[in-house]
């Protein structure tokens, strides 16, 4: 921070200011080098040529305007590298929005039924509105991840950016995207729009510079049913059993529809059946298991819908009250879709799994419904339209395609972030992955990212209506075994994954049960209370949550 | 095409002078020059005694009354005159343009034209390099100059250099009869050169007047710049020029000797020497030096 006539300047990137010497040391270097040898047409060197050569010795340093103009230009563009800012007029303030997917629950009886998160972006859009002409916001997501959505933004321009603000289906970074821009100690004040209860410890430390904007009160409590899983058991008799939580301060009645459906490879949508209704009560922060027996072997998909029976709806987020359950046994038979052959992607190493390559043409007959797959697809450098309805791999999808938006095309990137509990990253050292070039994937809503770089994501994962879908950004082809292992085990990994059946949720996702492992021995919320603890309670494997920030 | 400072009061004022040949030479036709026949003209020249078959209308009967014998009397004839402007189309005329050394020269080869066309006097147009050297005879005939200076001229100053004695020799080789001629160039090149070329036009028997034309870079090459890489116009030559405290000093003393001996030359043998500036006024140009060398009256 510097004073200048009463107003106080600082810098966003005052390191910038140290490459301004050598830049004007270049600039000088420069005109002295070829400011001496300007180039003249001459008539003729006749008379020039008789005149006595001196030896050059050192002259002085008279550089022309431009060079002035040059020097005023490099200044410029060194302080304006630094981000300078005007501190004597405006703040700097991070405004933080936690989008994630528990406060997409609604009370009926209040605020219009509106929800939390659209309550909270009014909370943030009238705060924008609340900001002085000089202040400068950082505006920052905390779902998928902690994510900076824009530095130094005007309040219009944070208004803007904050109808684009999805709630997304995943929990947030809340606490450690706080921890880490209040670590930087670039900004006067942070604004956390949230309902996340801080720790006693942390509140303290924050007190000064933290600001929290809850959507929720206190005294308000969300209640919510959950279908936390939903599984397909095979065997003699086919069942489905379906687990429902309840985070509830009140018993509910409600019951769980399964329908089924037993064709769903084309597109057109088919028609769920009803197979079986039946009525439960779950009691308040109690899980419970409904199952359905004598499934018909023909049905390949199911879908369970929780519906609360009639009365005060008391379950604030309907979106977790269904489920899908795939029925496709696991299979070692593929669909590959290429443009080359077969033996140029040398699938021929893979023997545990046999594949029927079709080209281009073939899967378009596919997407048009001329043609029906039972099996998993593998789209190599083929983009579709739609999401399959069959789970699909989808290997270095063209840059343009309409399904995955990609952000550009990447080099020589570090791995920084995987999805390590994914059955697709099993016995991967991830740092070894080389990847020569890839795509950069947006994030979708039903997507989770399975490797993350320095240049952004390069494969996401994700299930929808029972089906598996993967998506590398680099292309796995030629598998060429034992020569590049972790590719070979990724793509072996990612084909066993997609060919297994679907509907078993393989990450922690708000408002599902979580089974506690032997090695946890305690668990605490958010605010820091004790929620689970085994040595006092040796039989307890289950944690059900009372809360959605917890 | 005439050169854009060639107004009709322009015009007008040229029509009043004559160029002056310090010699009589023989002309093709009838002029306004003295030629060294004996004719009809009004010049008196002398007497001679009457031969039988002599005209005697031309018998001075005043001279008759006095000594009783026939004399007739003798006139010395007008001829026109052969003027040859021999122009240096080196790359050095243009270079820098911002001289206008060309653009000068050319205005005085078409207003010495000019002035001969209007005396009767024929032209003769020789762009150094040229292969042609075109004849023009009569006022009317200015327009055709001005057109062939302008189009040659510069399609030979895009053309490859040229060596000035040579192309000078060569022009003079194809002149048929004795008159003026006329160079002009700035005359920045070796002085054997300078002499090779006025030698080769005096050994043709012609009245020779050398123009110099500098412009104000061949007058102050530096302009400032204490250091600079010269490149040669005509040559492609390139040279690091390192100015010090007295190298402007020096090149003036250079330019200025080397035109003293051009003068020196041109005195010793006869040639008139005129040295005009590229920019300035062609008028100025005209009435004082061009008039004070004897050229123009």
């Amino acid at each position: 921070m510097i004073s200048f006539f009463g107003s106080t300047l600082g810098f966003l990137a005052p390191l910038a200011l140290v490459a301004l010497p050598a830049a004007i040391a270049g600039l000088v270097y420069a005109y002295r080098k070829t400011g001496r040898t300007n180039t003249v047409t001459v008539g003729t060197l006749f008379l020039l040529r008789a005149l006595p050569q001196k030896t050059r010795g050192r002259t002085k340093f008279v550089p022309p305007a431009r060079f002035y103009f040059e020097l005023l230009l490099l200044a410029l563009l060194g302080i304006g590298a630094s981000g300078l800012f005007l501190q004597g007029t405006g703040e700097r303030i991070a405004v933080v929005i936690d989008n994630s997917f528990h406060l997409n629950a609604r009370l009926p009886a209040l605020r219009e039924g509106r929800s939390y998160f659209e309550t909270l972006r009014d909370d943030a859009d009238s705060y924008a509105n609340s900001l002085g002409a000089g202040d400068r916001v950082d505006l920052y997501v905390t779902a998928p991840h902690f994510e900076n959505l824009g530095q130094t933004l005007s309040a219009s321009e944070v208004k803007r950016k904050l109808l684009k603000i999805r709630s997304v289906f995943a929990g947030g970074e809340t606490q450690s995207g706080l921890q880490r821009i209040l670590a930087n100690n670039l900004f006067n004040k942070v604004v956390l729009f949230s309902d996340i209860k801080l720790m006693e410890s942390d509140r303290e430390t924050l007190r000064n510079k933290l600001l929290i904007h809850s959507p929720r009160s206190d005294t308000e409590s969300v209640q919510n049913i959950a279908i936390s899983s939903a599984d397909l058991l095979l065997g003699g008799d086919r069942r489905v059993e379906v687990e429902l939580s309840s985070y509830a301060v009140q018993d509910i009645r409600g019951k769980i529809k399964l329908e089924g459906a037993d064709e769903i490879t084309k597109y057109t949508q088919t028609p769920l059946a009803t197979l079986e209704t039946k009525e439960v009560v779950i009691q308040k922060g109690k899980t419970i298991k409904t199952i359905f027996t004598g499934m018909p072997k023909s049905i390949l998909v199911f879908k369970a819908t929780f519906t609360q029976a009639a009365g005060p709806q008391v379950d604030s987020i309907l979106e977790d009250n269904v489920a899908w359950i795939g029925s496709a046994a696991p299979t070692n038979e593929l669909v590959l879709a290429t443009k080359l052959t077969g033996n140029q992607l040398e699938i021929g190493r893979m023997k545990s799994v046999s594949f029927n390559v079709v080209d281009e043409e073939g899967f378009r007959k596919f997407e048009s419904g001329d043609e029906i797959f039972r099996t998993p697809l593998i789209l190599h450098g083929i983009a579709p339209q739609r999401l399959p309805p069959v789970s699909t791999l989808f290997v270095d999808p063209p840059l343009g395609n309409s399904l995955f938006p990609i952000k550009k095309r990447a080099a020589q990137s570090i791995v920084t972030r995987w999805l390590s509990s994914h059955p697709a990253l099993n016995y991967l050292n991830l740092p070894d992955l080389q990847m020569k070039e890839f795509s950069v994937f947006e994030p979708t809503d039903w997507s989770r990212d399975l490797i993350s770089t320095t240049e952004g994501v390069a494969a996401i994962v994700g299930e929808k209506e029972g089906k598996r879908y993967a998506v590398l950004g680099f292309d796995i082809f030629p598998f060429k075994g034992r020569e590049s292992p972790t590719l070979s085990i990724l793509t072996l990994n990612l084909i066993k994954w997609i060919g297994n059946e679907s509907g078993q949720s393989t990450s922690l996702e708000p408002f599902a049960s979580y089974r506690i492992t032997s090695e946890i021995s305690t668990v605490h919320t958010i605010d820091g209370s004790l929620l689970y603890d085994r040595d006092k309670d040796g039989s307890k494997n289950e944690v059900t949550p009372d809360s959605p920030t917890t | 095409m005439l050169p854009n400072s060639f107004t009709p009061s322009f015009l007008k004022q040229l029509e009043l002078f004559t160029l002056r040949s310090r010699r009589a030479y023989l002309g093709t036709r009838q002029g306004g020059h003295l030629s060294p026949k004996r004719g009809h003209g009004i010049e008196f020249s002398d007497y001679r005694q009457y031969e039988l078959g002599d005209n005697p209308r031309w018998i001075d009967w005043g001279v008759y009354a006095r000594t009783e014998r026939l004399y007739v009397r003798r006139y010395q004839e007008e001829e026109n005159l052969s003027v040859l402007i021999l122009l240096d189309t080196s790359a050095s005329m243009t270079n820098p343009a911002a001289d206008r050394k060309w653009e000068r020269a050319k205005e005085i080869a078409v207003a010495l034209g000019y002035v001969a066309l209007i005396s009767q006097d024929t032209v003769f147009a020789a762009p150094l390099g040229n292969s042609v050297v075109p004849s023009y005879y009569g006022p009317r005939a200015i327009h055709s100059l001005g057109k062939f200076l302008h189009e040659v001229g510069l399609a030979r100053l895009q053309d490859k250099p040229i060596s000035f004695p040579q192309e000078v020799q060569r022009a003079a080789a194809r002149v048929r009869f004795p008159g003026m001629s006329i160079v002009i160039s700035d005359f920045l090149m070796p002085l054997a050169d300078i002499r090779s070329a006025i030698n080769a036009l005096l050994a043709k028997n012609l009245d020779v007047t050398a123009i110099q034309i500098l412009g104000d870079s061949d007058f102050h090459p530096f302009q400032g710049m204490e250091e600079f890489h010269a490149i040669d116009s005509e040559t492609g030559e390139e040279m690091e020029i390192s100015s010090s405290g007295d190298s402007a000093y020096r090149y003036d003393h250079l330019l200025r000797t080397h035109t003293q001996n051009i003068q020196k030359y041109c005195a010793s043998r006869g040639v008139r020497f005129s040295q005009l500036s590229g920019t300035e006024d062609l008028s100025k140009v005209l009435l004082s030096s061009l008039t004070k060398t004897g050229l123009l009256s």
